[in-house]
């Protein structure tokens, strides 16, 4: 008599590795090709591997569906606001990002075999979102605005605070108190408003030469030279205006650090300044080559991306508070939001409509006064 | 009279229990040190390999990580099967009657000798695993107890010695008690010497003594903390009277640290599991066993050899590759895929515990030393034949050296070609997929730790009352925490060790405190 359960014998463990070993020999490969893009397609009758390649696509604004070549996108969330779609076959594609109630971000971009073509889009809420800064509250707290009439005005009828308010039609304010808020934000209005006017006037005093000779007939305006004297920085970009336009900086001579944007095969390559080069008001590089950051990449940098200003006036411009690679413009007609990735086209969404605006950013806010009101901006709605 | 002439040949060479480099001279003791420095180098150099790898080629960098991520899948299935075959055999091990197994042998002849070394243990641990012998179904007049103390623990061991014997003496054959002198000339504190010390009183005492014969004595050295089941003395006749060699083999149990698995802490209870699985998938391929904690073996044996080192840390490996080599190669380790309860690592404190874990831990994978000797010893006895030798020290050296590389290149160096690429790889949909292909890949491994949890809640002793049940789904679920026992108690101890050797650092015996709430 003996136990029943033998132990393992040696032909069933080599069995065991011999299949498992055969099967490493096997899948290795197929998982080797498959991480590195190649894929086999059982519908195609002649050489049916194709190298493909994917997006990366970072899509902040919440409930938005991702649209490639219109269909849509699932089962490719890499992380919260993140997508990585893989197995696209080299070519033009077609990217939608929309959302209800959110503008639709829509981008063409070539899928390369092999690379990733990682890309961010943006969707701000169709209607503006704002919430109003009230000038006064009542003792309780509360806050109080002024109406001419006991009708809800336009700007409290869209805002979307959650604060209670009361309307007034008594302009008295001897019972009020004042909101700390409000003077702050009106006193840095003001601020804003006579930095630039004397930077206005200083800038009018360097150019009005009365007893220089000039070779040129040309006339310096008033808003290139305010313009030129406004430089945005953040991280490695910065925003300067040239003439009209509004140009997005590389400072970086690290590839590492710029913007994978500013890496494409169609432009030509600019060396990238450095702040230095900025500041010192020296003149920006334009037009020549690169060809030691080349060396490092295959596709070639730029230096600089001028920034769609929808033939307007600019007004003003920022970086948006919350993301590096968008900017705010102020415009003719109002305040919009433009990324500065420039691969196909730039999207430009509309922030907040208006002509009579005044633009403050104030930590991460994003304030507009308009006759007399004060109210942020809120560039996303609110998830429930 | 020639000198130890009770040894085997080989075993008579001043070089046979080498300890270390130093203890040798001129060129062997450069060989020697060469392999000591060899495990440490090759690990630190594969871990070094991966990161210079990944940041020049993190192509290449990458494709490896794959291949590996893909071999331990494929590696675990393989142990996974070797696992639950294992487990399988255990509990049908378990309960089958072994008295009526053995009733076709003679076997009244043989003498069991239980070695139990100790150090300061409590009482209370050492009385439970008495206790447990004293129930065992077996006939009481052929065991012989050797309570083995150390001076050096001082009056605590002694009065244990003393409480002991007045309890239990009556209830064995023969109960003996030894102090093991401290500071004896060319003894390393350690189990080792105190066990050594025990087995040649015994032999003097009580073998010499009643004419008991070597071989029919068999030697069985338990940690003090083991437990043992009740058949294991039947089980172990079974496995003697059955094998080839018995006198040449070594039957080795499966270590459960169960015995306070119910107050151990769950990153304890993982860490106790995971060495009893790892044991009872060696115990299905024995021929890359060597003994390890609790065993037996034949007195003969044992005296062949001149007992266990007394100049080394983990002589419960090292008496296994003595007797192999010391026998030209003819010696085997016997599975007896039975169990033996032994505790689970618990301090006073979950922090105490985990550095009584670490400690341990480095200790067991000190065993690294035995490559050393292995290796050593395989080129100096031609007698084994070549390619055994060459086999059995690949699968050692794969062995330590996969401890300790293996988990810190999945779970951390897998992703060092993201982090180390550059530019130019971090665009490619091989850099993508990397991460997400290694991760699917080890999640599909983990299912591996299914099989694993459901076998672990098999083997705990039932519940105390004052335990509640959800503490089972703890159980099933504490398994997630294996990539990180797998690291900080594996591969870290495990590369600690190894660099302690190669630098000459030679580690001491460090004991185990064995606390257990009564």
């Amino acid at each position: 008599m003996q136990p029943i359960v033998k132990p393992l014998s040696i032909w069933q463990r080599k069995l065991v590795f011999g299949t498992l070993l055969l099967a490493f020999i096997l899948s290795l490969p197929i998982f080797i090709f498959y991480a590195t893009g190649y894929r086999y397609d059982f519908s195609e009758r002649e050489s049916g591997i194709t190298a493909t390649g994917g997006f990366y696509i970072l899509a902040d604004a919440n409930n938005t569906d991702i649209y490639i070549d219109d269909e849509i996108v699932t089962n490719a969330r890499a992380f919260r606001d993140a997508f990585y779609i893989q197995g696209l076959e080299p070519g033009l594609r077609n990217i939608h990002v929309q959302g209800p109630g959110l503008n639709t971000w829509v981008k063409e971009l070539m899928i390369y075999p092999h690379i990733v073509t990682e890309v961010e889009s943006f969707n701000l809420p169709l209607l503006p979102r704002v919430r109003l800064v009230p000038e006064y509250t009542d003792v309780g707290g509360e806050a109080v605005f002024f109406a001419k009439s006991s009708s809800t005005p336009v700007l409290l009828s869209i805002a979307t605070t959650s604060t209670p308010f009361r309307l007034s039609t008594s302009t008295a304010t001897t019972t009020l108190r004042q909101s700390p808020e409000f003077v702050l934000l009106q006193d840095l209005f003001i601020e804003k408003a006579s930095t630039t006017a004397s930077m206005k006037r200083q800038a009018i005093g360097k150019e009005e030469k009365p007893f220089g000779f000039s070779t040129t007939s040309k006339v310096t305006t008033v808003d290139e030279i305010e313009l030129a004297t406004t430089t945005v920085v953040r991280d490695k970009l910065a925003l300067v205006q040239k003439g009209d336009d509004v140009f997005a900086l590389a400072l970086s001579s690290n590839v590492k650090d710029v913007p994978r944007y500013f890496c494409i095969n169609q432009t030509p390559v600019i060396k990238p300044v450095s702040p230095e080069e900025l500041f010192e008001d020296k003149k920006l590089p334009a037009e020549q080559l690169l060809n030691d950051i080349a060396d490092e990449q295959t596709t070639p940098c730029r230096a600089e991306i001028r920034i769609d200003r929808k033939w307007q006036t600019v007004h003003g411009f920022d970086f948006f508070p919350a993301n590096g690679n968008l900017v705010i413009m102020h415009l003719d007609d109002g305040i919009y939001v433009v990324e500065i990735d420039d691969r196909s086209w730039q999207n430009t969404q509309l922030l907040y409509p208006g002509s009579d605006l005044e633009l403050l950013l104030y930590r991460d806010g994003i304030f507009v006064r308009q006759n007399g009101l004060i109210f942020e901006v809120l560039p996303e709605i609110a998830s429930v | 009279m020639v000198e130890n002439e009770q040894l085997l040949p080989y075993a008579r060479r001043p070089d046979f229990h080498v300890g270390r480099a130093t203890e040798l001279k001129g060129r062997r003791r450069l060989f020697y040190r060469c392999l000591e420095i060899m495990p440490g180098l090759a690990s630190w150099g594969t871990l070094i390999g991966v990161v210079l790898l990944s940041i020049y080629t993190p192509f290449v960098a990458a494709y490896f990580v794959i291949a590996f991520a893909l071999y331990w899948v494929l590696k675990t299935a393989f142990l996974s099967y070797h696992l639950r075959y294992n487990w399988k055999r255990l509990r049908h091990h378990m309960s089958l009657d072994w008295q009526s197994l053995i009733a076709r042998f003679t076997y009244d002849h043989i003498y069991h000798v239980v070695i139990l070394p100790f150090y300061k243990e409590p009482t209370s641990v050492v009385e439970a695993s008495l206790d447990a012998l004293a129930k065992v179904n077996y006939d009481h007049k052929n065991i012989i107890i050797v309570l083995a103390a150390e001076e050096r623990a001082g009056e605590s061991a002694t009065t244990t010695l003393r409480e002991m014997k007045e309890k239990f003496a009556g209830k064995f054959g023969f109960f003996l008690t030894t102090v093991h002198p401290m500071d004896v000339p060319g003894e390393a504190i350690g189990k080792g010497s105190n066990a050594s010390y025990a087995a040649e009183q015994v032999r003097v005492k009580v073998l010499d003594a009643h004419g008991i014969r070597y071989n029919h004595t068999l030697v069985s050295i338990f940690d003090i903390d083991t437990v043992l089941y009740p058949d294991y003395f039947n089980c172990l006749i079974w496995h003697f009277m059955t094998a080839k060699q018995p006198l040449k083999s070594s039957f080795q149990p499966v270590p459960i640290f169960n015995n306070n698995i119910w107050e151990a802490p769950a990153v304890s209870r993982v860490v106790a599991m995971s060495s009893t699985f790892w044991e009872m998938i060696q115990q299905e391929r024995p021929e890359r066993m060597a003994t390890f904690s609790s065993h037996s073996v034949s007195f003969k044996a044992l005296y062949e050899v001149g007992y266990w080192q007394t100049n080394m840390v983990s002589e419960d490996s090292r008496i296994f590759w003595n007797l192999l080599i010391a026998n030209n190669g003819n010696y085997d380790v016997v599975p007896l895929s039975y169990p033996v309860s032994m505790d689970a690592n618990a301090g006073s404190s979950l922090w105490q515990t985990l550095v009584q874990i670490y400690k341990q831990h480095r200790r067991w994978t000190y065993g690294v030393e035995n490559l050393c000797y292995v290796i050593y010893h395989f080129t100096q006895n031609k007698d084994i034949p070549r390619g055994k030798r060459i086999k059995l020290a690949l699968q050692q050296a794969e062995g330590y050296w996969s401890l300790v590389t293996n988990p810190i290149m999945l779970f951390i160096l897998g992703w060092a070609p993201l982090f180390l690429g550059g530019q130019e790889f971090h665009k490619t949909v091989l850099s993508y997929n990397l991460p997400i292909m290694v991760r699917d890949l080890l999640i599909l491994a983990m299912f591996g730790l299914v099989v694993s949890s459901i076998i672990s809640l098999t083997l705990i002793p039932p519940r105390p009352e004052k335990a509640s049940r959800f503490r089972y789904v703890v159980m099933a679920l504490q398994w997630v925490m294996i990539p990180a026992t797998m690291i900080i108690f594996s591969a870290i101890p495990g590369l600690d060790a190894q660099t302690r050797l190669m630098f000459g650092r030679y580690m001491g015996f460090w004991v185990t405190p064995k606390v257990r709430s009564v």
